[in-house]
Parts: C-alpha cells; structure tokens; sequence
C-alpha cells in the first residue's frame, strides 16, 4: 500500500515553522532585560543627561543631502561619522536624539546576544550588560564620539550575528561570502568594529563550529580584506570634496583606551566564554558517560547541527520569555534589578554634572534664556566658574541682557583675562560663536565676519553658515546670504530658519521689516577704525584691543548701550575708576534709574581721592551734581571703617569685607589692590 | 510555457513596469513638443544665465534651470545643421545629454544653436517662451581650466588646493592639494597655457614640517623645487610669470600682509610693505634684477613677460608707509599702481628703461595683473579704486589695451562686482576670469570670446553638471588657467617636491644671483619674509 501525502500536514508544518521562525526572531529582538535596560537607558538619556547637551558640545556640520554623504563615502569608517554627525544633529531635539542613540546601543545588545547564544550555545547570562554598562559611562561625556562607537559595533555584532546563523554551505561559497562581508563590514564600520566582526567570525568557524582550515583561511581573508582595500582606497581615492567635513580629518575625542580595550574586548572573550563553557560541559559529560561504561549512541553530522540549531533556538526563547513559576520570577527580578542597578551607578558616578551645567549655560545662552544661564551658573561650583572663560562670557551677557550688569556684576567672580573672548582663533570649536555674537550685538559686523570666516574653516557648522547668513543679511548682501541659506537648507536644525529667511528676501531683499537686523544696522559703524583698535606686536602679531573697540564703537554711537556697559565693566574691573567717572557723561543717554549701583561705588571711590567732587549737604551726597544713593553711601562708610580698622591690608580683611558688602564694589577694588583677584 | 511559469513571466514584467515608472517620476512623459500653446512674447528666465552669449564648439553642455513655473517642461536644442536634442522633464532642470551636444555644436561651428522652452503650467497649458540663441565660436576654447579652490579665508585655512576641470565635460581632479603639509598653495602659473609646463608657491603648514616655503617646478611630468632664494630674493616667490621659452620666469617677492576692516562690505584687504619683482633662470633658479625694479620708495609686483619675451610688463605704486607700523586705512587707500614696460635683452641678460604706460594719475584707478595675448596683439588688466590685491575690491573690473595703438578700454562683460584673476587662451579668441558677480563673496570662473577684432562677448559660467551647484557651494575659485590638457604629474610627484626641500637646479646647490641689483638695498634692509607666514595674521 502506497500512502500519499496530501499536503495538509505539510501545509500546517509550514505554519509552524513560520510561526516558530517568528517567535525566534521575536526572542531576539524583544527580549524584556534587554527592553527595560534600553528603555531606562532612552530616558536616562532625556531627562538625566539631557541630550541636546550632546548636541551643545559637539556640534558639526551635517547636511542632509547626496553631495555631503559621498563625502564620508571614500574611507573605511567614514560612513560612521556621518551615521554620527546625523545623531548629534537628532540630539538637538531631545526625545529624538535620545531614542536613536537608545536604538543603536538596543541594537547592539540583543545582536551580542544572538550571535553568542547562536554561536557558544551556553546562556551567557546577564554579561550583555558589560558592554551597556561601559556605553553608558561613555555616553556620560558629552565630547566624546560615543554615537559612532554604538553604531559601528552595533551594525558589526549584527553582521556577525547574521554571519554565524546562516546555514552553513561549502566552503568555496562560505569564503567568498565572508570576503563580501567583511569588505561591506570594514567599509562601513572601519577598523575596530571590523576586527571585532572577523575575530567573533573566526571563533565561531574554528571552535565553535570546529572547522579548523575554513577558520584559519578566514583569519587571513580578514587580514588581507583589511589591507587590501585600503590600498585600493588609496590608489582610486574614491572620496569626493564637496563639503569635506573637518570630522573627516581632525583627531576626534574618543574614550580613554581602556574603555575601548573593554568594550572592544568583551565580544571575542564572551564569545570564547560560551564555548570554552560549552566545551567543557561536553568534555565532564564523557568523562561521566566513560566513567558509568555507558556509550550514547553516535550522532550523525546532520543530527549535531540540528540538534546545535535547535540549542540556539532554545537559548534565543529561553532568555526571552517570563520565568513559569514564582521562585522564577523572583530570580528573575532580583537579577533584573541588579542589572539596572549595575548600570544606574554607572552612570551616578560618570557623570559629570559641572560639565553638563556649563553645557546647559552655554544653551540657555544660545537661546536666550538669560534667567535661566544666572540660576544655572548659581549652581555652579566658584573655582569651576572661575576657570570657565565661557560661563564667565555667558553670564556677564545674560546680566546686560536683564539690566543687571551695572548692579550685579560682581555677585560673580570677574577677570579682566576671562572677560573678552578676544583671543578667538584658541577658543574650542564649541566656542568661537560666543564673539561672534557680542560683535553683531555691538553692531561691530565685520569683525563678526571676520570670526565666522576663521570658524567657518576651522570647524564649520550650521550655527555657523547660520550667522554667515544673517550678517550678509545685515550688511545688505542678500546673494551672499542666500548661499548660506541653501547649504542650510539641507541642515535638520537650521532648515525652517533658513526656508523662512529664502522667503522673506524673495519678496524684500533689504529686510526693511525685521527689527534685529534694522537694530544692528543702527549700530553698525560708518568709519574704519582697525588702526585704532589694533596694532601689530613686535613679533609681527596683529593684536586688538576690545576696550579700544569699545570706545570707538561708543564714540561713532554714544547710544550704544551694550558698548557703553561693557565698556564701564571693563573700566571696574581693571580697577580704573578714573574711566568709570569720565563716562558718566553718557549715562543720561540711557534711562538708569539713578547711577547704577556699581558705577556709583566708583564713583566714590573716585571722590575719595577727589574729596572736592563730592556734595555732602541736607539733600543728600552729591558726585558731579548726580545724587549718590544712601545705600551705597552707607556701604561706602563701612568699608571706610574696615580700611581704619586695619592699618595694613591682609587677605583676611578682604574676606570679611567680601562677606560684608558681597556683590559690591568696594571689596573688590580692595582685593584688586591687594593683588589677590586671581586668589 | 506552463502556467506558472507564465505567472513568473508576468510577475516579472510587472514588476519591472512598475520600476520604471517610478523611475521615470511615476508618470511617462511625452518626447514630442506640444502643438498648441501661448506665446507671452519673451524669453524665458533660465540660471545660469546661457543667453546671447559665444560658446565655444568644445564645451560641456551648458545644463540649466528654466526659472518659470510649471509642471512639465520642454526644451528642443536645435541649429541649422544637425539633429535636434528634445529634452522633457517635470521639473525645470534641463540636463543635456553630452554626445549629442557635442554633435550639435560640432554640426554648427560658426553657427548658432537656439534654445525651445515649453512649459506646462498648472492649468495644463503649454507656454512656448521665445528662443533663446546663442552663438557657437568657430575656434575651441582650450580644453582645460586649472584653479585654486578655497573657503572665503581670513588667517586661518584648513583645505585649499589646486584642481583642474575639463570643460569638454565635467571631469574635475585635484593637481595637488594641501592634505599631506596642510600649507597654503597658490600662484600657479603655466608656461604658454602648457600643462606640461607649470610652477606654484607653497608655504608651511601645521601637519608636516617637512614643507617649507618655496618655488615648486613641474616639468616633463617630474616636478622639483625651483630654489630662487639668494641675497636678492631673500623670500619665496610669488605672482609667477613665464616667459613662453621656460627659460625664465618673473615673479614678485616683498612682505604681504593681511589687514581686516572693521566697516564696508568686504573685510579683507592685503597689502605689500615693500615688494619687488626679479626674474629667475627657470633650470637653474639663478636670480637676476633690475634697479628699477627693485626700488625701495615704490613696490613693484604682478611682473608678466611680453608675448614675444622682449619685455617685461608690470605694476609700480609709491609706498606710503613705515614697514613696522600699521598702515592707516587711509594710506593703503591712496596707494595706486601705474602699468610699466621694461624692454628686456635675453641674449645678455640686461634690462632697458622702464616706461610708464598707463598711469593711475590718468585713470584714477590702480592698474594690477597686466596679462597679453599670446598673439601680442593685447594685454588685459585689471583696475580698482586703490591697492594691489583686486579680488578683494568690488570696483575690480577688466580692462584690455591694444598693444599697438596703446589705447585701451574697459570690457563689457564686467559687472558691478569683482572682474579680476584672467587669463587668455592659447589661441588669444578666449579668456577666463573670476568673477564675484553672482555673490559678491565667492567667485566662480566666466569665459568670455574674444573676437578677431579684440571686441568681447557676453561672458558664461563655468558650466557644471549640475545647474543649481553653484547656489550652494561655499568654495571660491581663484586664478583659474586655461591650458590646453590635462596637467599629468601626479600629485604625489608634486606633494614629494613640495616636503623634499631639494633644490630643482642642478647638483642641488643655492644658486648664485646672474646679476645683482646695484640700488644698494641688499637682504639685510628688508624684513624677513619668513615672519610673514600665516601666524602673523593671527589675532592676539
């Protein structure tokens, strides 16, 4: 009797394959540790390291179009930075930024799973959180090309991870297969993440799959795919130079090297770990087997690969699904917590919260979020603000900005040398927008050209194709700003401003209506000054002098409030009071309430070396006619108490007046005179 | 065939449909002109701006933007000889096919070729705009532009090279490029718009020590450095001339600098403290001068020889300034070249009396970057409203005097913007210039036919594959050289001579000036041009 087959049996062996297939790669990709782990991660990332600080620190230039891309196309592990610069970019807008450097450390984790669980067939456990844990502290460094390191290992785990599954053919088609691989894999990750590919390719060919001679010859294919087209590279010189992107050529900010050691290591060692388990696992079960006089019956070739296959399966399921009984659950828990834990104080300890605080000044900075810079630079430990040329820059602008400058100055530590900014081209790249923007608000525009000229080649950006744009605009070149603003177009961040402003010179080329431009345009200066306000040094240096700036801009413009403020706080802060009074004459220009506090205590200062300018009578105390508060002259008396008190100055004195009088003038000058300010 | 292979054949050619479609934007458009349609009795808005110009029979197709709303679009190149290119698009990008192009404008060489455009508004209305013609020149333009690329620099710079574009299509390749030093190059400078034949000035920088500053000599596809310092010429040459026999080439040689103005619409200007011009034996780099141009109240600069080498032409001003302080902006306004001959016996290596061809007191303008024809017949240059850097100075327009009645003229292919860095072809029918009219900051590279009677024609941009490349492209061209092929010595050659320091002459050794100036200025009056590097420009 002959039986046939009538298709349904094998019809419903289909659904279960398909639904088991399913399952499995359900296993793999959704696995709940590894789902919570990255779920926290992505608002760790949010709402703890903020990542628009990412974007803060670290911004360059990405544009998304064809042109920049083929940029990064030439050199292995170019097309990371790219992967990389279109990350920072993301960060810009918080969640989304979160969620895609969340998504390529995910895809990194459960691709280590698969290709260990697929390869050494032993659980490897809660290990996986090794390599979350170490990319975690690296994310905690808001300079450091962590996006590419996540990525490229990422997309190398899950290259190996796909290498070590598919089914295995003959060696003539295994080889070239790995040889195309690798040459995608190199090309796209570069070289670490390569090595870390072919080393976990090779384990498993030679020890886990005991195929010694095809491990052995794909050992030298990596080696030879590694050199070989990097000599090919050079030779066709494949990279086009459209933008050439300055990520491409400067030494970027990577972890310290033992970090690397330990991310890049874990992969082949875990993979040795599983097997070498594996392995001896098999070997104490025939020494037992041997040991009874047993002897299992011999398993064919074909049964072995799918028994091992099944074994994957399982590992995949078993580390996927919830634990059946109670106790499971609570050894599930337990573990689970411990993980996150693991990786929660990774993260306490690694991060750097006065970095993010001066991340987030310069943020509120370029949003003008001036309330916001003073509360965060309050939070600020004194000797982190007093060594930051950038918080120092941030809250002196943010004080002008809400009236406070001539009142509040000095609640602040204040140095002449933090104070200006001048020496731009050594400022960090993050940086040189901070004079840039002074002098367009000065109205010194062409200065502030000359600053995005240097930027723009030193390490161009959007912000900065952004500012080119707006002072072309400014200074009434519209087709010059209109090749800023096409390049921005393609900018994910500057895009909208870019479209909009495309509009507006469309229909207005002069911008007649957009008040910031029109306000600048007031301030901006008719006649050269530079030979007054530079000079070249003996050495053949060009040096300015921002103090002369000032002045000129205040002379060709004594309504220039911002000149004149900086200008009085660079007269108090030098100590000059002389220069403090002899400005007084421009205050009436400006609506103060009075003389403003600080100009106030210079000004008595002043008159207690010029006693005749100073009016005591039943009206009040008087400076040049100008009527001196009775705070400030009663602040001025207790200092004069403290300086009779104390026949020699002494630091100690100092800082009990500076306890006394904080924020005001008088214990300043005194510090300044005791040649302590730096103390 | 069985059915389900029948079911595979299908599958697959609908599959295929489908591709296509999507390739072709979804929707099949028609290769016919349209038969009814509006005339508004103008010509179309088409950018660049390939209208009423001359092309050379040689160039890449001029691909363009039709600047006219629709949603279809139509273009039919055509001329009196040859077949028609019908071009249908749905967006007003008009990218010409190169071999019929090429055909076309062989078919009609002293012809002229006009340009259909239909376009399709929302409507569906076909509007046919008036023709567009331009005229194809009956001689070719040489077949090679070389020219510096670089961002709008101020002291610092990170990427500037020289490049080299073939204009029979749109092959763009790097001669030699500041990668390996991280230096500056520039003034390159061809001998006889030969590329077998060229020379440029490198200038340390921070990536290899090993480059110093110098003369670099490409020849017969092996490229050294020319050493020309000697007590003369204590610094590097620059603003290179040679004459067309290679035995010799002119250059300038002073202290430069870079000065940033605070107000005005273009921050940069440069300077010469002080500047002289010397020639150099072109084997050896044996140094030679005249007192009259090495004189210490005037600077002298932009040197370039005669066509038949019997003369050297170039620009003399009165210096105003003491070479340690800062000049006044006022002062380096006043300063204002005249444009000098000086007669110039080969044979014995002696100069004549310089004479004042066309002074600033008569035109107002400084005169700058003197360039003849080849043929003799004209010499082209550049006036501006005061100094000797033109690029910089949006007054810059061209000018060309007829070397044989002496009378000269300004061209009108000048815009309101900077005209500057021009150059003839070898046939004297075409020249190049950068010019900043379609920014005001970056300039692009225009051609402009010279016709038998010295008269020129509308200039056309350099074209690109692209016709909307250059409205985002943050790079400037400069100096751009016509020559007549491919520049050949690889850049590693030239890179190689650029780190290696030796000396091109023969044996290596410094060689010796073949005649010294008797003005009594010696190396030891002047400052030191190595101080001028870029780190002087650097603010402090």
């Amino acid at each position: 009797m002959v039986f046939v087959n009538s298709g349904q049996p094998s019809q419903t062996k289909k659904h279960c394959r398909l639904l088991q297939s399913v399952r499995t790669i359900g296993a793999i990709v959704f696995r709940p540790r590894v789902l919570l782990f990255v779920a926290l991660f992505a608002l760790y990332l949010y709402a703890i390291l903020d990542v628009r600080m990412i974007f803060q620190a670290r911004e360059s230039l990405f544009l998304w179009n064809l042109r920049f891309f083929t940029d990064f196309t030439g050199r292995p592990g170019t097309l990371l930075l790219w992967v990389d610069s279109l990350l920072v970019q993301l960060c810009y807008f918080g969640w989304p930024g979160a969620l895609a450097l969340a998504a390529a450390v995910w895809l990194l984790l459960v691709s280590t799973i698969g290709l260990m669980n697929a390869s050494g067939r032993a659980d490897i456990g809660g290990t996986w959180i090794i390599p979350g844990i170490i990319l975690v502290g690296m994310h905690n460094d808001y300079y450091f090309f962590h996006t590419s390191l996540s990525a490229g290992l990422a997309l190398a785990m899950t290259a190996a991870n796909g290498w070590v599954r598919i089914p295995s053919p003959r060696i003539w088609l295994r080889l070239p297969l790995f040889t195309a691989l690798s040459i995608v894999v190199y090309h796209l990750t570069g070289a670490f993440n390569y090595y870390c590919f072919a080393a976990c390719c090779v384990i498993h060919e030679a020890l886990a799959e005991k195929r010694r001679l095809p491990g052995a010859l794909m050992l030298l294919i990596g080696i030879a795919v590694k050199f070989g087209l990097d000599a090919v590279l050079i030779r066709f010189d494949l990279f086009t130079r459209n933008f050439q992107p300055p990520v491409l050529e400067t030494k970027l900010n990577y972890p310290p090297v033992w970090q690397l050691a330990l991310l890049y290591g874990y992969f082949p060692a875990c993979m040795l770990f599983v097997i070498y388990r594996e392995t001896a696992g098999n070997a104490a079960r025939t020494f037992w087997q041997k040991l009874r006089g047993t002897f299992g019956k011999k398993v064919s070739r074909k049964e072995a690969k799918n028994k091992k296959r099944k074994k994957a399966a399982r590992n995949d399921a078993e580390q996927s699904i919830a634990p059946a009984n109670r106790f499971g659950w609570f050894r599930w828990t337990a573990s689970t917590l411990l993980i996150l834990a693991a990786a929660a104080a990774a993260g306490f300890y690694t991060l750097d919260r006065n970095k993010k605080l001066l991340l987030e000044i310069n943020y509120c900075t370029d949003h003008q979020m001036w309330e916001d810079v003073l509360k965060k630079a309050r939070e600020l430990p004194r000797p982190v603000f007093k060594n930051s040329l950038e918080a120092n820059h941030n809250v002196n602008l943010a004080m002008y900005h809400t009236g406070r400058l001539p009142y509040e100055m000095l609640f602040f530590p204040q140095s002449v040398k933090n104070w200006t900014l001048i020496n731009y081209l050594r400022l960090p790249n993050q940086m040189i927008n901070k004079p840039c923007d002074v002098y367009l608000e000065l109205g010194r525009v062409n200065e502030a050209e000359h600053i995005l000229i240097e930027f723009m080649e030193k390490w161009p950006t959007g912000g900065a194709y952004k500012r080119m744009a707006f002072v072309k605009m400014i200074k009434g070149q519209p087709s010059a700003a209109k090749t800023y603003l096409n390049v921005l177009r393609d900018d994910l961040v500057w895009r909208s401003w870019a479209q909009a402003y495309l509009e507006r010179l469309a229909k207005d080329p002069d911008l007649s209506d957009d008040e910031e431009i029109q306000q600048i345009r007031r301030l901006m200066i008719t006649k050269d000054d530079l030979h007054q306000t530079g000079k070249y040094s003996s050495d053949d240096r060009f040096g300015i002098n921002f103090s002369a700036i000032l002045l000129s801009q205040l002379r060709q413009n004594d309504h220039n409030k911002m000149a004149y403020e900086y200008l009085m706080a660079q007269c108090l802060i030098a100590g000059n009071v002389d220069g403090v009074v002899e400005l007084f004459f421009v205050l009436d220009n400006f609506s103060y309430p009075g003389i403003p506090t600080l100009y106030e205590e210079a000004a008595i200062i002043y008159a207690s070396k010029h006693p005749e300018e100073l009016v005591n009578n039943q009206s009040g105390v008087f400076f040049r006619g100008r009527k001196i508060s009775e705070t400030t002259f009663n602040k001025y008396l207790r200092y004069e108490a403290f300086l009779k008190k104390q026949s020699t100055p002494s630091k100690e004195v100092g800082a009990a007046m500076a306890r006394q009088l904080e924020g005001s003038y008088f214990p300043y000058y005194y510090w300044l005179h005791l040649g302590e300010m730096n103390e | 065939m069985s059915k389900r292979s029948r079911k595979l054949v299908f599958t697959m050619t609908a599959a295929a449909t489908l591709a296509l479609l999507i390739a072709a934007g979804c929707r099949p458009t028609s290769r016919t002109l349209p038969e009814e349609c509006s005339e508004p009795g103008r010509l179309p808005h088409i950018r660049p701006d390939y209208n009423a110009t001359v092309i050379p029979p040689n160039i890449a197709p001029l691909n363009f933007i039709v600047e006219e709303p629709g949603i279809e679009y139509r273009t039919r190149i055509h001329g009196d000889q040859g077949e028609d290119i019908l071009i249908a698009s749905r967006n007003p990008t008009v990218v010409i096919p190169e071999e019929p192009w090429r055909e076309l404008l062989q078919a009609n060489r002293g012809g002229k070729i006009g340009l259909d455009i239909y376009v399709k508004t929302q409507d569906g209305r076909w509007t046919h705009f008036e023709k567009i013609e331009n005229t194809v020149a009956q001689e070719t333009i040489d077949s090679h532009l070389a020219y510096r690329l670089l961002g709008p620099v101020g002291n610092f710079y990170r990427k500037i090279g020289i490049y080299q574009r073939n204009l029979e299509n749109y092959d763009e390749s790097p001669i030699v490029t500041n990668d390996t030093f991280g230096g500056c190059i520039n003034c390159h400078s061809f001998r006889d718009n030969n590329p077998d034949c060229f020379s440029f000035h490198v200038r340390p920088g921070p990536i290899n020590i090993k480059a110093t500053s110098g003369m670099i000599v490409a020849r017969d596809g092996h490229a050294a450095r020319l050493q020309t310092k000697s007590e003369l010429v204590p610094g590097p040459p620059g603003y290179l001339s040679w004459r067309r026999d290679g035995l010799s080439v002119a250059f300038a040689y002073g202290k430069p600098r870079q000065y940033f103005r605070s107000c005005g619409p273009e921050i940069r200007d440069v300077y010469d403290i002080w500047s002289n011009v010397a020639i150099a034996d072109g084997k050896t780099g044996a140094t030679s001068s005249s007192p009259d141009l090495t004189t210490t109240d005037h600077l002298e600069t932009f040197p370039c020889w005669s066509a038949d080498g019997k003369a050297l032409y170039y620009c003399s001003a009165q210096a105003f300034w003491n070479p340690d302080e800062m000049p006044d902006p006022v002062d380096i306004m006043r300063i204002k070249f005249d444009l000098m001959r000086v007669p110039y016996d080969v044979e014995y290596n002696t100069w004549g009396q310089p004479e004042k061809l066309l002074t600033a007191a008569e035109t107002h303008k400084t005169i700058l970057e003197p360039r003849t024809s080849p043929d003799g017949r004209f010499l082209l240059f550049c006036m501006s409203d005061y100094g000797g850097f033109p690029i910089n100075q949006a007054s810059c327009d061209l000018y060309m005097m007829d070397l044989e009645s002496g009378k000269h003229r300004r061209l009108e292919c000048n815009s309101d913007k900077t005209d500057s860095w021009h150059c003839w072809s070898s046939n004297s029918r075409w020249i190049v210039f950068s010019s900043k009219r379609e920014n005001e900051l970056l300039a692009r590279p225009f051609f402009s036919y010279i016709d038998a009677e010295g008269r020129e024609h509308k200039p056309f941009i350099l074209p690109q594959k692209d016709p909307a490349f250059y409205d985002a492209y943050l790079k400037t061209y400069n100096v751009p050289e016509l020559i007549t092929g491919p520049v050949t010595v690889p850049e590693d050659e030239l890179v190689q001579a650029v780190l290696s320091g030796q000396s091109a002459s023969q044996g290596g050794a410094t060689s010796k000036p073949a005649w010294q100036s008797t003005a009594g200025k010696t190396a030891a009056d002047k400052p030191n041009w190595q101080a001028v590097d870029d780190d002087a420009y650097s603010h402090e």
